[in-house]
Order: structure tokens, then C-alpha cells, then sequence
């Protein structure tokens, strides 16, 4: 059980991780960055809960959407702005910028901007933990319902099963693969008895309530390393920062999925709600929380962050 | 001693040497052991030697993530051609994470599949193809000589590399030299014979029939330097240049290799650029039909259409 001390500072650290990523998406409108940057809005409570359960020794491998782990796990918000500005001062000395970005220092020791490599190169992270003697590290990845449609998703839940390793595969599944829904592009993929067929773990998350999704990574975390198998686990998400743009053909708008890029609809000015519902899990926080509590919190963060990146 | 035999006794030797690595690849310990290829190896202690299912992809892509975790290995593959659904990771899992110094050592060791008798296989016989994409380090196996040099020096040096063999010379003895042979370029290509009437350069695994060519005209009084380029990626000729001034600038380039992306056409360039040749000959495989069914597929060299040409 976490106490609420704890339950405060994952709150503080869910809410600082979106007013991070509402500075970007500002500094990004207006041209600062010239790498492409995917924004996770919506993708918060998956990425804290990560983060909070990875142990010392865990390995977190990552994809091209990969803000929503690494400026919560970056030393600042100034440190992460500067990668993507390819300074030397970046979290990874401007070398990787966005969709490649990672931080060895913090267990982030791969990500790759092409879909599906990172299962593999995950799979051989938990073999390497598994020689060095590590029985109590697990490798984490984290992969989209887009990119679990290559092959190597099957391949390497078969090799790690195969070879005993305990592989946490987190799917962010958004429905969507860049403009293409679910059901515009393939056919259901029931991953749990895909899982059931490899005889691996299973877990589906929805709802974006950051503490229960703790709860749910721990498990799955001790039944992986108990059953010594991959799990996956199915994380409900909703991208935010879609919009609607007016055609002829769609004069109230026509609606647009956000994949990457700059988000139109999202400002600093509207404050840090950007759903009312469950899809935002600042929204899920609040209820739990109240308002004012969050919003005291939001402007507390947002003095300490503009003195951090002096905006 | 056959040249299968004798690689797979240095292995056998050097993977003894070596604790907490792992021997991966499918049937590397059942069966023929990939023709004798991978018989009876021991690696020390908390090292794994896994026969793993057929995915080539993820099987590479576990080679990195055990670089990247501080784990050295070697993935053996039956067939070259099987290393194409590798490819992806070669270049963009490795182009990711060459910038780092290499915690440990990755090697891809392919069977060149050049017997000719796998038919359309068999016409995917030039490792440079597969190194050229990235300029990754590759060599080919040709004798004990060079056999001796990259599985001591190249197998675990930490770092990516591809080190290939000749199924076409499995069952053949190994081609052992009297003298000592002159490793040029830190190994990456070596003079087997110092002769001055001619000098003869063997491209991937053509060194047995640069031997035999060179033999046939120490018969004719005609004394020959025997150079072979062990490794694929094109280089600074200038060792070659200059072999070839003392040779009567009488130069024949041998390459058995079938693509039409060659080095030894680079070697041929920069001769004539650099005025170094009088006479040349460049024997190469002609496209054919032939190469896409079965067939004994041997480079055949006319030793006469040689001697009348350049003598
Ligand atoms: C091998 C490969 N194919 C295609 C792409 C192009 N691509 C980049 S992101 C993306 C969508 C991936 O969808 P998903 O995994 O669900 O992640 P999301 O962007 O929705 O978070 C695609 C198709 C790629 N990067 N790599």
C-alpha cells in the first residue's frame, strides 16, 4: 500500500511530467526543435507507474513515443529540452534527440525509432541479466498496437519463453498506427490468448488511474520474475491532442488523430486538463484529489519548472 | 585436417577460454552441429549455449541487447542468406549504438552457402553485400592462416562484427601456408607469397583458386605474390598498389563473389588510376541463369587463357 505521502509525490510527478510536455508542445509551435518529436499526452499514468516500479537493475527499452518515460526520469526539464535542441547539454549530449532517446544512467539503455527492434534487443537484455546472475532484474519494453503487428512481437515472446526470461512488454494500445484506426488496418489480435497460447502473462490495464496501474506492474513484475516467462501487459490508452480540421468536404470539421509533431489544441494557457474523462489521467488524479488540490499543485510545479528553462 | 575441422577446433578453444558468454543459433548442439561447424563446444562457466527457434530477426536483435548488456556472444547461422531477415537490426540497431565504446563483443558467423547445389540460395555468396549496407567489419575465413588471426583476435573483440566461412570448403583440407603469413591492415588482409613476376589478389573466399593459379605458374618459372582481402569493406589500396610495383605490374584479381557490388572493382579502379598495372586481368563471376538452380557452381579459372594473356 502506498502511503500518502508517496501517493502526493507520484501525483507531483504525473502532473510536472504534463506541464513538461505542455512546454515542449509550446517551444514546438513555435519552431524550436528540429527533430521530430512524438508527444504522449494521455500517456502519463503508464509512464509514471513504469518508472515507480522499475527496480534498481531493471532495464527500460523504449520506441519513437518514448517523452512520457524519459523526461519523467530525465534530471530536468532544461536537460530534456536541450537534447531535443541537440545541444551538448542534453540528457544524452544531443546525441539522440527524440525518437531514439535514452539514458543509461537511468536503466534507459535503448530505444529504437523503428517498430518492433526494441522487442528483440529487449529480449537479449533480459538474457544478459540472466548470465550476469541478475535473478531479481526484469527488462521492460514498451510497444504500440501498431508495432506489435511485425513479426518480431511473436518471435520474441517465443524466445523469451522459451528461454525463461522475464520480459515485461507494456503495449500502449492507442488504436491507432499513425492515420490508420485499429479496424482500418488489420484484424483483432487478442493478445490475451495470444499470451495464453506462448503460455505467458497476461495483465490489461485501463482507466489511467496511475496508482492502480502500480499495483498492476507490480504484480505482473513478481509473476514474471516467479514464472520466469514474458508479460504482457495491455495498457487502454487515448493519445490526446487531436483536432478537427474544417474541409469542404467537412465543414464542422473533420477529426484528426495526433501521431506526432505539434499538438494545435494543446496551450499552456488552457492549463493542464486537456480531457474531462478518463482518457486523461489528470482528469483521473483530480477526482481522486479534487481540483484545487491538483491546481495548487500545477502552479507550484509551473513556478519551480519556469525558473528551471526560464520562460 | 579439413577446413571445418580446424575452425571448429579454434573455436572450440577460444569459446573454452571465455566465461558468462552465450553461443546462440538454431541446431548449434543437435544434430550435425551445422555440418561439424559448431560440434562440441564447451564456453566457461555461466555461459548458455542455446538452440533457438527459427527467428533470424530476433536472434540478432538478441545479439545486441547482450552487447548492450555487457554480455559477449556468437550467433551462428547455416546459411547467409538467412542473415536478410537480420539485416534491419545490422543496420539500424547497430547504426543506434556503434557511437558507444562496445561493453562486449557481438559476432554473426554465417555459413556462405557457395556449393552451388541449394540453387537460388547459393547465388547469395557475397558477405560484402551484407556488410557495404552499414560498414560493418566483415571477413571471410579462407585458410588456417586468417582462421588462426580473426577467431583469436576478431571473435570477442568487443564490438559487432560478422565473420563468415565457406560451406564450398568444408570437407576440403585447410590450406596451410610454409611461411608465416604477412597480416597487412591489422589483419584485414594478408600475403601469403612474396613472388616478383606477377601478383595475384583473391576477393572472399577465391584464395584456393589463387593458390592453385599461382602454383600452376611457379610450374612455368613464373614467381607470383599472393595477396587475399579477408576483410569486405573497401579500403585504402595503397599495400596493394605497391605490391603490384614490384611485381612487374602484372596484376590478376580474382573474386568469386556474385553480386554486382563489388570491392575488387575499386581495387581495379584505383590500379589503373594510379598507373600501376601494365597488364591486368579481372576474373569474376558473369551473371547467369545457371546460379538460380542447382549446380556445382565452381569458380573455374583457365590457367592457360592466364599464362597467353599476361606472359
Ligand atoms: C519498421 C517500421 N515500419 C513503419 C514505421 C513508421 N511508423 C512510425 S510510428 C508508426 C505507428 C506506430 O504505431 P504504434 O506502435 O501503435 O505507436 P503510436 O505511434 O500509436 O504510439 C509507424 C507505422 C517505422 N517507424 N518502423
Amino acid at each position: 500500500m502506498l502511503s500518502i505521502e508517496q501517493k502526493h509525490k507520484i501525483v507531483r510527478r504525473l502532473i510536472k511530467l504534463r506541464i513538461g510536455q505542455i512546454i515542449i508542445n509550446e517551444k514546438y509551435r513555435k519552431g524550436s526543435f528540429k527533430v521530430p518529436i512524438h508527444l504522449a499526452f494521455g500517456h502519463e499514468a503508464i509512464a509514471i507507474a513504469t518508472n515507480f516500479v522499475r527496480a534498481k537493475g531493471d532495464f527500460l527499452v523504449l520506441s519513437h513515443r518514448n517523452i512520457q518515460y524519459n523526461l519523467d526520469s530525465a534530471l530536468s526539464l532544461r536537460h530534456h529540452i536541450h537534447e531535443y535542441m541537440l545541444s551538448p547539454t542534453g540528457t544524452s549530449h544531443g546525441k539522440h534527440g527524440s525518437m531514439n532517446l535514452m539514458n543509461p544512467r537511468e536503466g534507459i539503455v535503448y530505444t529504437s525509432s523503428i517498430l518492433g527492434n526494441n522487442l528483440s534487443v529487449g529480449t537479449g537484455l533480459s538474457l544478459s541479466q540472466k548470465i550476469k546472475g541478475l535473478e531479481n532484474s526484469v527488462t521492460f519494453v514498451v510497444t504500440g498496437d501498431g508495432a506489435m503487428e511485425e513479426g518480431t512481437f511473436y518471435e520474441s515472446i517465443e524466445f523469451s519463453k522459451s528461454n525463461r526470461l522475464p520480459l515485461l512488454i507494456i503495449i500502449e494500445n492507442n488504436e491507432w498506427s499513425l492515420a490508420t484506426k485499429r479496424h482500418e488496418r488489420r484484424c483483432n489480435i487478442e493478445l490475451k490468448k495470444l499470451s495464453e497460447a506462448f503460455g505467458s502473462g497476461y495483465s490489461h490495464l485501463t482507466g489511467n488511474n496511475v496508482f492502480h496501474y502500480i499495483d498492476e506492474l507490480q504484480k505482473a513484475r513478481a509473476n514474471a520474475l516467479k514464472n520466469l516467462c514474458p508479460w504482457c501487459i495491455e495498457v487502454q490508452i487515448s493519445t490526446l491532442g487531436d483536432w478537427r480540421m474544417k474541409t469542404q468536404e467537412h465543414p464542422d470539421g473533420k477529426f484528426v488523430n495526433y501521431h506526432g509533431g505539434p499538438a494545435p489544441t494543446v496551450e499552456l494557457a488552457k492549463g493542464i486538463y486537456i480531457e474531462n474523462d478518463s482518457r486523461d489521467p489528470v482528469h483521473v488524479i483530480s477526482c481522486e484529489f479534487g481540483e484545487e488540490f491538483i491546481r495548487k499543485m500545477e502552479s507550484e510545479i509551473l513556478n519551480e519548472v519556469k525558473m528551471d528553462i526560464e520562460i | 585436417m579439413n577446413y571445418i575441422s580446424y575452425i571448429n577446433s579454434v573455436i572450440s578453444d577460444e569459446v573454452s577460454k571465455r566465461e558468462k558468454i552465450v553461443l546462440f543459433g538454431q541446431n548449434i548442439s543437435a544434430g550435425s552441429c551445422i555440418s561439424g561447424f559448431t560440434r562440441g563446444l564447451k564456453p566457461g562457466e555461466r555461459s548458455m549455449i542455446i538452440n533457438t527457434p527459427n527467428v533470424e530477426n530476433t536472434q540478432t536483435g538478441v545479439g545486441f541487447g547482450l552487447m548492450l548488456g555487457g554480455v559477449s556472444s556468437v550467433f551462428f547461422v547455416k546459411q547467409l542468406d538467412f542473415m536478410l531477415l537480420g539485416m534491419d537490426h545490422i543496420v539500424n540497431t547497430y547504426n543506434l549504438i556503434r557511437k558507444d565504446v562496445p561493453k562486449a563483443s557481438f559476432t554473426i558467423m554465417p555459413v556462405v552457402v557457395d556449393s552451388g547445389y541449394e540453387g537460388p540460395q547459393s547465388s547469395c555468396n557475397h558477405l560484402s553485400d551484407f556488410c557495404s549496407i552499414s560498414h560493418v567489419d566483415g571477413f571471410t575465413i579462407t585458410n588456417k592462416h586468417d582462421a588462426d588471426y580473426l577467431l583469436k583476435n576478431e571473435m570477442f573483440r568487443p564490438g559487432f562484427r560478422i565473420i563468415s566461412i565457406s560451406q564450398r570448403l568444408f570437407k576440403t583440407n585447410i590450406i596451410e601456408f610454409d611461411k608465416e603469413a604477412e597480416a597487412m591492415e591489422g589483419g584485414r588482409m594478408y600475403k601469403y607469397l612474396s613472388g616478383n613476376d606477377a601478383l595475384v589478389v583473391c576477393f572472399n573466399f577465391s584464395l584456393p583458386q589463387g593458390l592453385d593459379l599461382c602454383n600452376s605458374l611457379q610450374k612455368k618459372k613464373i614467381d607470383c605474390s599472393l595477396i587475399s582481402i579477408n576483410t569486405l569493406l573497401p579500403f585504402a589500396w595503397d599495400k596493394v598498389l605497391e605490391v603490384a610495383g614490384k611485381t612487374n605490374r602484372k596484376v590478376i584479381i580474382l573474386d568469386d563473389s556474385k553480386s554486382a557490388n563489388v570491392s575488387s572493382m575499386a581495387l581495379r579502379c584505383s590500379l589503373l588510376e594510379n598507373g600501376c598495372v601494365d597488364k591486368m586481368l579481372y576474373l569474376k563471376r558473369e551473371f547467369s541463369e545457371e546460379w538460380f538452380i542447382p549446380n556445382p557452381d565452381s569458380f573455374v579459372i583457365n590457367h592457360d587463357h592466364v599464362i597467353n594473356y599476361l606472359f
